[in-house]
């Protein structure tokens, strides 16, 4: 009886195997691509709460780039007080 | 011998002693060419909440951040803090009194002089929200909501009180979000002593510049937010694409995130609205 469970499990993992590698394509054609999975058009990463504003824009010089030594800019037109 | 090296003591013990004076007073000069150097610049901010627990929960979550409480009842306050620096205070705040948000940051900008600068706001149509006040931590403190609404603190650090040096460094930008930018730019320029950098040829945005170095900026606020000014305050993460998963996942709103810039904003489950920018790279 155990010898033939033990044949069985055997046979069963040849065929298994063999049913497997025969639907595996070996041969890599056309082109791969790599879904990052985020961003504007993925909304779930964000989750159900994301809204993004393509409205807003952010103005942030990079840290070596905001040094002013001499600033000798004219000062804007001032608002009308009330 | 014995006698020779009491001697050759009591010798050097003046050496000593001024060499160790003047070291002390180079630290002491070092840290105020700091301070001086940052006048103008978002050092500090505090997040007003409706719901404290579940603020610091976030913060705590979504950061990694610790927290530690400081007084009792109502007037508890409590620290942020990153990897033992102190980041943020956290206050609670009675949400009706602000009509829309339930939470709010308050960023501090480092100022030579809380009391002059608040006089020049008030003068220049600013509304003075906490006079100037003793911050135990670290300084003189007030807030205030320029002429358009934006609230925003003064932080006038106190030299003796060695507490800012564990201040964290990673407040990063402040950007202010304005119906009239002109307006706000003057305001600023008048009451906070910054020059004004115009970025466009329209001159509808502008850099303020203090402490010769761009500190802030001014921008229009878009049409689809609620027509009211705001500053939003950005801290400095090592990734911002990991931070706002964790954000996400824990009740927060991404309200902008440009992926080449580094740069996002967040509104966090209260409402209260934060930037994020990415570690540059040296």
């Amino acid at each position: 009886m155990k010898r033939f469970s033990t044949l069985l499990l055997t046979a069963t993992v040849t065929i298994s195997t063999l049913l497997i590698t025969s639907c595996e394509n070996t041969h890599v054609s056309g082109s791969m691509s790599y879904g990052v999975g985020y961003g504007a058009g993925y909304p779930m990463y964000y989750g159900n709460g994301y809204h993004s504003h393509s409205s807003i824009v952010v103005v942030k010089p990079r840290r070596n780039n905001r040094s002013r030594p001499s600033h000798g800019q004219p000062r804007p037109a001032r608002a009308k007080r009330r | 011998m014995k006698g020779f090296n009491k001697y050759l003591l009591l010798l050097l013990l003046p050496l000593f002693l001024t060499s160790n004076g003047s070291l002390a007073a180079q630290s002491e000069s070092s840290a105020q060419e700091i301070i001086q150097n940052q006048h103008g610049k978002l050092v500090w901010a505090d997040l007003y909440t409706g719901d404290v627990n579940a603020s610091l929960k976030f913060y705590q979550k979504t950061f990694g951040w610790t927290v530690k409480a400081f007084a009792k009842g109502s007037t508890k306050y409590h620290i942020l803090y990153d990897n033992g620096q102190a980041i943020a205070g956290v206050l609670a705040r009675d949400s009706k009194r602000n009509k829309t948000d339930n939470a709010l940051w308050v960023g501090s900008i480092d100022t030579d002089n809380v009391t002059s600068r608040i006089e020049l706001s008030a003068k220049n149509n600013g509304t003075i929200i906490l006079a100037p006040h003793e911050f135990k931590l670290y300084g003189k403190r007030a807030v205030l909501a320029d002429p358009q609404g934006a609230i925003i603190a003064l932080l006038e650090l106190d030299l003796t009180n060695k507490n800012h040096q564990k201040m964290s460094t990673k407040w990063d930008w402040a950007q202010l979000f304005s119906t009239n930018t002109k307006k706000a730019a003057t305001f600023y320029q008048d009451a906070f002593d910054y020059t004004i950098e115009p970025l466009n040829t329209n001159k509808d945005s502008f850099f303020l510049i203090q402490s010769e170095s761009v500190q802030a900026s001014i921008v229009n606020l878009p049409e689809s937010f609620e027509q009211r000014d705001r500053w939003v305050n950005f801290i400095e993460v090592n990734n911002i694409t990991a931070v706002l998963s964790k954000a996400t996942t824990y009740g927060a709103t991404i309200i902008y995130h440009a992926k080449d810039k580094g740069v996002a904003i967040l509104s966090d489950p209260n409402g209260a609205f934060l930037g994020l920018t990415e570690q540059e790279s040296e």
